[in-house]
């Protein structure tokens, strides 16, 4: 293909965008030729593919700016682009093999989608039971702590209750009184001690139990990534 | 490249190499510049170039030059502030993880 078939071949694929945009495009890549000069002609056109993919990548851009004005995020199409921009780099690279682009890059996602397909039934469940077991350990240790701080608070309860009682009793029985007001008193302070301590306890357990599920979670994740 | 440029960045790219030219600049010194920086197949610029062209970040105007017409584009007012703005971006986000790379703040 020399540059006047690429051109042609690029003018009729363009045939469906406004009349402007085919104008502009096309003097684009005509000045580009020129500039380049005869020498690059053959290299140029090896390295912008086929007509079909400078015209996908016309249309793309096209398409790209609706409702974007100065500020272009990371989207889908910006991932399209440069799907579309390392197939030369490709080409380029494994000249050899006749310059088919997409062969690799379409083996290897129907290869991970093999290794889905066939790991998912086991890798799936094992992953589920993992996550479960994780879990439960998880709430049965929170449990623990929890149950800690319950029976501390019902201990300051219980004193404050058996206060009360005493107070009543002292009315009537003066000596039995003042001992189960005491009784009392001390069951109010050992719970609110150990209310205390339990609190401390949580405090420092559960955000450590919390940071290094996270961190167990996370690590496949990082790890799948390093070798990708 | 191991990393891949974003359009953000290609923006960025294309904006402070023709805002380094105070004349204008075309077409294909515009590619064979960013080239220097990244690597950018032919055919990548074309629409960058027409849409900062249509967001008025860039002007574009015909002179002749050497019997034919040559297209030049040119950063206008609009597109000073935006790269202004891609350049201070880029400062933060360069510094960062740099910081990161070498002095490892997390952890």
């Amino acid at each position: 293909m020399n540059r006047i078939q690429f051109m042609a071949a690029l003018e009729a694929l363009l045939q469906d965008v406004p009349e402007e945009e085919r104008r502009e495009a096309l003097q684009y890549y005509n000045d580009y030729f020129d500039e380049a000069g005869p020498a690059r002609e053959e290299e140029i056109i090896r390295e912008l593919g086929t007509p079909g993919r400078v015209a996908a990548e016309i249309k793309a851009g096209l398409e790209g700016r609706a409702g974007e004005a100065g500020e272009f995020r990371e989207t889908g199409y910006t991932d399209a682009r440069f799907e579309r921009r390392e197939a030369p780099a490709r080409q380029g690279c494994a000249g050899e093999d006749g310059g088919k682009p997409q062969s690799g890059r379409g083996a290897k996602i129907l290869l991970i989608v093999l290794i889905l397909l066939v790991g998912f039934p086991i890798i799936f469940p094992l992953s589920l039971a993992a996550l479960c077991l994780l879990a439960g350990l998880a709430i049965a240790a929170v449990g623990v702590f929890a149950a800690f701080l319950i029976a501390a608070v019902a201990m300051a309860v219980c004193g404050i209750a058996v206060f009360a009682v005493g107070l009543v009793t002292l009315v009537a029985d003066l000596p039995a009184g003042l001992m189960v007001v005491g009784c009392g008193l001390l069951l109010t302070a050992a719970g609110a001690v150990f209310t205390v301590a339990a609190v401390r306890l949580c405090i420092i357990v559960l955000p450590g139990m919390f940071r290094f599920c996270v961190e167990l979670l996370r690590r496949p994740f990082h790890r799948r990534k390093a070798v990708a | 490249m191991v990393f891949n440029t974003g359009a953000a960045l290609l923006d960025a790219i294309v904006l402070a190499v023709v805002s380094g030219e105070k004349n204008g600049t075309y077409g294909y010194k515009i590619t064979q510049d960013v080239r220097r920086a990244i690597e950018v197949s032919e055919s990548t610029l074309y629409p960058v170039l027409r849409r900062l062209q249509k967001d008025e970040c860039l002007e574009v105007y015909d002179m002749q030059y050497d019997g034919r017409n040559r297209r030049y584009y040119r950063i206008t007012p609009r597109g000073e502030a935006q790269l202004n703005l891609y350049r201070s971006e880029w400062k933060k986000y360069a510094e960062k993880i740099s910081a990161l790379f070498e002095g490892g703040v997390l952890s």
